[in-house]
C-alpha cells in the first residue's frame, strides 16, 4: 500500500444522525475484536499521519465497517503563520486513504512564528481575525477538495480587542468560507459559564443549516478566587446541564451526528458506548446501526 | 487595537511564560489553564515516546527535564508526535558532564523506535531471480533496499537489556545502568504492535550502516573491517537479513 489512497472497492461508510464515539488507542484492540454496535467513530487526524504501521492497520480495519470522522487538533488554522504545508499534505493523504464522512478542525490557533503551544488557543473575535480565518479555511478546503467543519472551542480568556460574539464569529465564518459548524455543546456551556453569556443564546443564534455535527464531553470545575472556572478536560461523563442543553439543541436542529469525546481517564469501551446510547435516547433516535 | 499577529504573539508569550510582562494583563488563574495545557500536553507526548527514559530518570526528574526542554526547544509542529524529535540533542547538551550524560543515548534510541513505528509498510520481498540474472563480476557494485521500518543504532549503554527488562514489567533496575558498558550495536525493526531488537557484532553493524546509507556491497566491506579484523562473509550477512525481511530488494 502506498499509504495515499483507499481501495476504491472498499467504500467509505456514511455517518448517520446517531451517536458515535471517539476511538482512542487504549481501546483499539478491544474495538476491533468486538466490533461493537456503534455506527461511527471519530479519530484524531494527527494520530494517523504515519506512513504505515499498526495504527494505520487499525484505521483501515475500522473504516471498512464504521463511518469515520477525522478530527484535527494541530493545523492551527487561525495562526498568522499561515498553514503548515507538511501538516496539510499529511492530512490530505489521510483523507484520500480513509475517505472519511466528516473532516473537522477547531476555531483556534496554536503557533506564532513557528513556535507551538500544543493547545487550542482562542481567536480574537475581530473582523481582521474573521477574514484571516475564513481565508485559511478556504485554503484548507481547496487543498482537500472538500468541505470541513469548524468546532467552537472552550475558552477561559477573551481578548480585549473582541468586537463581536463568538457565535457571530463562527456563523460569519461558515457563511463566508462555506465550512460547516461542529457545535461542541459542552464547549458552549463551559465558555458560557466562564464568560457569563447565555449558552442558549449562542446556540439559537446559529442557523440550523450550518450545524452538521455535535460534540459532547465532560469538563472539570475548579475554583478561581472563589468563583467557578470550568475547564474542558474530556475526562468525565457529560454532565446533566450539558445533556439538557443538548436536548434543547436537538429539538431545534433535529438529530445530528453526535460524538461522545472522552480523551483522559478513559473509561471502559462499554461505558463510552453507554454514553453514546444516552445521546441517542436524548435525541430520540434508534441505537441500531443502519445497514 | 493590536493587529491579529501582535495579539497572538503577546498571548503565546504569556502562555509560554517567557516574559512576565506579557502575563501581567491577564487573570492569572485563567491564564494558568492555558499554561497547564501547554505543559501537560507536551509532557504527555514525551511520556508516550520515551517510556524507558522516564523510568530511568524517575517521574519528577523527567517532568523537570520536560519543562526545561520545552523552554529550550519549543515545538515546531502542531503534530505532537514531533515534540520529542530534538530531545536527544537537547539532552546531549543539557546533561553533558553530568553522571546522567548517557541518558541522551536512551532518548536517541527511543526516538528511533518512534520512527520505526510510523515508517511506511512494504510488502516487497527480495527477488532472487533478479539477483541471479546479474553476473557475479558485478555483484560488488550492488546496492540494496531496506525495509522502511528498520533503523541501526549504537550506544555505550546496554540498551538491549534495558529495553527487554522494561518490556517485561515496565521497570528497570537502576543497577543496570551501572554495569560495565561497552558499545552496543542494535538493529531496530517494527514487529507486530511493537519493535524487535537485534544485537549486532561491530563489523556487521558497520556493514549494514554502510549498505543502509547507500554504499555498494564492495564499498560496505571496507568499513566493516575497520577495526583491523576481517569482515564477516558478506554473503552470509546478506542472506541473514534478506531472509529476515530487513533487506527487501536491489536498489537502482
Amino acid at each position: 500500500m502506498d499509504g495515499a489512497s483507499a481501495n476504491p472497492a472498499d467504500a467509505a461508510q456514511p455517518i448517520p444522525a446517531q451517536a458515535g464515539i471517539g476511538l482512542r488507542a487504549p481501546h483499539h484492540r478491544e474495538f476491533i475484536a468486538r466490533r461493537p454496535d456503534i455506527p461511527w467513530v471519530e479519530v484524531h487526524s494527527e494520530n494517523f499521519f504515519a506512513d504505515g504501521g499498526r495504527q494505520m492497520e487499525v484505521l483501515d480495519a475500522v473504516r471498512r465497517d464504521y463511518g469515520i470522522s477525522l478530527h484535527g487538533v494541530g493545523l492551527s488554522i487561525g495562526s498568522t503563520d499561515g498553514l503548515d504545508a507538511e501538516h496539510l499534505r499529511r492530512l490530505q493523504r489521510l483523507v484520500k486513504r480513509t475517505q472519511p464522512a466528516l473532516v473537522s478542525e477547531h476555531l483556534s490557533w496554536s503557533s506564532v512564528d513557528g513556535v507551538y503551544s500544543n493547545d487550542l488557543l482562542p481567536m480574537p473575535h475581530t473582523t481582521e481575525a474573521l477574514l484571516h480565518f475564513s481565508a485559511q479555511v478556504g485554503q484548507v478546503q481547496d487543498f482537500l477538495q472538500r468541505q470541513i467543519l469548524i468546532e467552537n472551542v472552550s475558552s477561559y480568556l477573551r481578548f480585549p480587542e473582541d468586537s463581536m460574539s463568538e457565535w457571530q464569529f463562527i456563523t460569519e465564518l461558515a457563511q463566508r468560507s462555506g465550512c460547516g459548524i461542529l457545535l461542541d455543546v459542552n464547549n458552549v456551556y463551559v465558555s458560557a459559564r466562564n464568560h457569563g453569556f447565555d449558552a442558549d443564546a449562542f446556540i439559537t443564534a446559529i442557523p440550523v443549516v450550518l450545524i452538521q455535527e455535535i460534540h459532547l464531553a465532560g469538563h472539570t470545575v475548579v475554583s478561581d478566587e472563589g468563583r467557578e472556572l470550568l475547564i474542558d478536560t474530556h475526562d468525565a461523563p457529560v454532565c446533566d446541564p450539558v445533556w439538557d442543553l443538548y436536548q434543547r439543541t436537538i429539538a431545534r436542529t433535529g438529530p445530528l451526528p453526535t460524538l461522545i469525546e472522552w480523551d483522559s481517564k478513559l473509561p471502559t469501551l462499554d461505558r463510552l458506548i453507554a454514553e453514546a446510547r444516552r445521546a441517542d435516547t436524548v435525541a430520540g433516535v434508534s441505537h441500531a446501526r443502519v445497514a | 487595537m493590536r493587529a491579529l499577529h501582535e495579539a497572538q504573539a503577546d498571548f503565546l508569550a504569556a502562555v509560554l511564560g517567557r516574559d512576565p510582562a506579557h502575563a501581567a494583563p491577564w487573570p492569572q488563574r485563567r491564564l494558568a489553564v492555558y499554561r497547564t495545557n501547554a505543559r501537560e500536553n507536551f509532557l504527555a507526548a514525551l511520556e508516550a515516546a520515551f517510556p524507558l527514559l522516564q523510568v530511568l530518570m524517575g517521574h519528577d526528574e523527567f517532568r523537570a527535564m520536560a519543562w526545561a526542554f520545552q523552554r529550550s526547544c519549543p515545538p515546531r509542529s502542531g503534530n505532537q508526535f514531533y515534540c520529542g524529535e530534538r530531545l536527544a540533542g537537547f539532552l546531549a547538551t543539557h546533561l553533558a558532564g553530568t553522571a546522567d550524560a548517557e541518558l541522551a543515548e536512551v532518548a536517541g534510541f527511543e526516538w528511533l523506535i518512534q520512527e520505526v513505528m510510523v515508517a511506511a509498510d512494504s510488502a516487497e520481498r527480495f527477488d532472487f531471480g533478479q539477483l541471479a540474472a546479474i553476473p557475479a563480476a558485478r555483484h560488488g557494485a550492488l546496492r540494496f533496499r531496506f525495509h522502511p521500518a528498520v533503523r541501526l543504532y549504537t550506544a555505550g549503554l546496554p540498551l538491549f537489556g534495558l529495553w527487554q527488562a522494561y518490556q517485561q514489567d515496565g521497570t528497570v533496575a537502576q543497577a543496570a545502568l551501572a554495569t560495565t558498558a561497552k558499545p552496543e550495536a542494535l538493529l531496530i525493526r517494527r514487529s507486530g504492535e511493537g519493535v524487535e531488537l537485534h544485537r549486532l557484532a561491530p563489523a556487521e553493524f558497520r556493514f549494514l550502516v554502510a549498505l543502509l546509507g547507500g554504499a555498494s556491497l564492495e564499498a560496505a566491506v571496507g568499513p566493516a573491517a575497520a577495526d583491523g579484523g576481517e569482515c564477516p562473509d558478506p554473503g552470509q550477512l546478506l542472506a541473514r537479513w534478506i531472509s529476515a525481511g530487513v533487506i527487501t530488494g536491489l536498489a537502482a
